[in-house]
């Protein structure tokens, strides 16, 4: 097959690429331009396209970069931005993922006339009878599922995932074993187009306008001031002397136009649903009542729900609210590594009668 | 499969006179040509030869002649070297859409100095606003540089009449021209007659990669990039390198030898390539009218396509071509000459540049024309 991988000069794609040249594919590595504006630190600088042109180079195989940083700047960085103006959470790996790697990019490696898009993503394809889904990758400290929730039968048909059924150790082992520059390059962690100095508070400083404020109890007693409401989201945890009973306490809501967080126990977090926006579903739709497991953050524990239809989700047992534009994936309640889909958080309560 | 290079402008094959020349004196062992016995004796008489050569290229004098290690190389020390001799508070102007090495050297000059940098717009041919420049022109303006030969879209700069300006508004400024685009194409000794300084890189017209220069009148003063030995009468430090010297001006004899008819032939192909693709593709158009252009600069602008992928189609097809331009990871980014003519950057709209050059053969032209056609039709559809 003729097949593009994404290379962003880490470990995981350099080894996708190197495995799919050993079976013997036509492999062509792409690197996106995407950020490096200001300054060209994080990821997708200079010395990132520089590190995948070498491993290009050392496994034989074409290196091209394609400029997305345009797209990137629209689709991903202003909605960042935007997301902390509106008290939002906002998940900028899962925005890049939705309009650029598997979008734009998607699209333009199949206008170019190859068979599929690879990347070093951890994560499983699997063909069911009616179309194709996302399944946990093996490594499952490493399953990245989450992040690429919202993906589609048509396009999923089209993906690989080469390292998504091996150990992470094992792709190490491997990039050692055949020499690869980037073999003991540590994984990125942060937000690609926030520098590890300046961090997202400077970075978000820069852009907008941060709100001092308050943190105060559920009888609105003030218990604290703050520099940067936007920076926390629901369900943090509050470290501050702890409250009459002693109990750990949570930010149960922000609210940037009274300038005020309110911090309260994990009691006063639970809800008994989720409603969702920009719902996606790889195959189709689940039944009403089906049992599904939710998962509401990149390496939190799924938790039983049940679909009551439209963009509805009530928790078996009560949860922590989910902060308004999370990302929520749906697995199967039988098969709970199998993706069904994927939304975003609204703000809504969602609360049952006597709950 | 065939090659159809069409990048001239980027760089340029070596002349096999030039390749020749240059390997005769790699098979010789000389000495370096700063030092005093009979074997450096032998390499500075190379290396002068050369410069004699060059200099009667352009109608000047030897002693105007400085080897350096590029184009940028000459543009950085013409402007540098001259903004340095001069006080804080003067004025400079250079053209919107001059090559990066000028603006980002005379930015740099300027904030070093504490002069001011101002830019001569172009209107939608590229050509200077000689309005422009005869209204904001005065005496506090001290160095102008304008190029000859724009590097994308192949516009011809209106030297003489800058220099006509110049010398009833502003008698006491330096007039330099990056020059590196004008060799193949325009009467050099005309030019070389208007200008104080000119810069030139070999590799652009069949010279070898890695040696410039930089053209200076005698009275004019600059103070060196470099410093070390006093090679260059110490305007340049470090060995030069005698066969790059040997190659370029081997190149400028070939360059010169059959000149008038290069200038017709390249005409022609150019034309011809660039009316016929224009002919098959009613969502393409031509940047800049081709009378304010050089004979082998072929530039259009192509709607509905996306640069990037059209690149990736041609190189399937082995043609070399130029899309906006190049960055230090490779990707392509929006081009400044390109928004300076008002040209708005979007994502599907592709910009060509293809330059013709002395190794250009018929069968290229054809084999571009229909691999670029195929390949935008393929993507406008698709699109």
């Amino acid at each position: 097959m003729k097949i593009v991988v994404a290379m962003s000069g880490g470990v995981d794609s350099s080894v996708a690429a190197y495995l799919l040249k050993q079976q013997n594919h036509e492999v062509v590595g792409v690197t996106l331009k995407l950020w490096g504006k200001e300054s060209d630190s994080g990821c997708c600088s200079v010395s990132d396209v520089e590190d995948a042109r070498r491993v290009a180079i050392r496994l034989g195989i074409d290196h091209r970069v394609m400029y997305f940083a345009d797209l990137f700047e629209e689709r991903v960085v202003e909605p960042y931005i935007h997301s902390y103006e509106v008290g939002q959470t906002p998940n900028p790996c899962i925005e890049c993922n939705r309009h650029i790697k598997f979008s734009a990019l998607y699209e333009r490696v199949i206008k170019l006339g190859f068979d599929a898009l690879a990347t070093g993503h951890y994560c499983r394809t699997e063909k069911l009878d009616n179309g194709y889904v996302l399944r946990r990758a093996l490594d499952k400290a490493k399953d990245q599922s989450y992040v690429l929730s919202m993906l589609t039968t048509d396009k999923i048909e089209r993906l690989l995932f080469p390292v998504g059924s091996m150990l992470k150790t094992q792709v190490r082992e491997i990039a050692k074993e055949i020499g690869l520059p980037v073999a003991s390059k540590p994984d990125s962690q942060d937000v690609c187009f926030i520098s590890s100095t300046e961090g997202r508070k400077g970075f978000l400083q820069q852009r907008m306008p941060l709100t001092s404020g308050t943190f105060v109890d559920e009888n609105n007693n003030i218990l604290t001031g703050v520099e940067d409401i936007e920076l926390f989201t629901v369900g943090q945890r509050f470290k501050v002397p702890p409250g009459a009973l002693g109990e750990r306490r949570y930010v149960i809501s922000v609210n940037r136009d009274e300038k005020k967080v309110v911090i309260g126990p994990m009691r006063r977090l639970l809800v008994n649903g989720v409603k969702l926006r920009e719902m996606s579903w790889a195959l189709k739709i689940p039944e009403r009542k089906q049992e599904v497991f939710l998962q509401t953050s990149a390496h939190g524990s799924p938790f039983k729900a049940f679909y009551e239809g439209g963009n509805l989700f009530i928790f078996k047992d009560p949860q922590k609210r989910v902060a308004p534009g999370q990302t929520v994936a749906v697995y199967d309640g039988k098969d709970p590594e199998i993706v069904l889909g994927s939304g975003i958080a609204l703000p809504d309560i969602v609360k049952l009668d006597g709950a | 499969m065939k090659i159809a290079y069409l990048d001239h402008a980027a760089t340029s094959p070596l002349r096999p006179s030039a390749r020749k020349a240059i390997e005769d004196f790699w098979s010789e062992f000389v000495g370096n040509p700063t030092g005093s016995h009979f074997l450096a004796r032998k390499a500075r008489a190379y290396l002068e030869q050369s410069r004699e050569k060059i200099a009667n290229f352009l109608g000047g004098k030897e002693s105007e002649i400085i080897f350096t290690g590029s184009g940028t190389e000459s543009d950085n020390l013409a402007i540098k070297g001259y903004i340095r001799t001069v006080e804080a508070g003067k004025k400079v102007f250079v053209s919107a859409i001059e090559h990066r090495a000028v603006l980002n050297a005379a930015k740099a000059a300027c904030e070093e100095t504490g002069c001011s940098l101002s830019l001569i717009p172009v209107d939608k041919n590229g050509v200077v606003d000689l309005n422009w420049i005869n209204d904001n022109l005065d005496d506090g303006v001290c160095f102008v540089s304008v190029m000859a030969v724009n590097n994308e879209i192949g516009t011809i700069e209106p030297l003489s009449e800058i220099k006509e300006i110049l010398t009833e508004k502003a008698p006491h400024a330096v007039l330099h021209t990056d020059a590196v685009q004008a060799a193949c194409w325009l009467d050099m000794v005309g030019l070389w007659q208007v200008v104080e300084m000119m810069s030139l890189g070999a590799h652009k017209f069949g010279g070898p990669l890695g040696i410039g220069v930089l053209a200076k009148k005698d009275d004019v003063k600059i103070k060196p990039i470099l410093h070390g030995g006093s090679q260059e009468k110490e305007l340049r430090a470090g060995t030069q390198n005698v066969a790059g010297a040997i190659g370029m001006a081997e190149a400028i004899q070939d360059l010169k030898s059959n000149w008038e008819t290069y200038l017709t032939t390249t005409k022609e192909l150019r034309d011809e390539l660039t009316e016929n693709i224009l002919s098959e593709l009613d969502f393409a158009y031509e940047t800049v009218e081709r009378q304010f252009k050089v004979p082998g600069n072929s530039h259009i602008l192509i709607d509905g396509v996306e640069p990037e992928e059209l690149l990736w189609l041609l190189d399937e097809s082995h043609v070399c071509i130029s899309t906006g331009s190049s960055c230090a990871s490779g990707a392509l980014t929006p081009s400044h000459v390109l928004e300076a003519i008002g040209v708005t950057p979007r994502r599907n709209l592709s910009a060509l540049r293809m330059t013709l050059g002395w190794s250009t053969q018929k069968e290229e032209i054809e084999h571009a024309t229909q691999a670029i056609v195929a390949a935008a039709n393929k993507l406008r559809e698709k699109g």
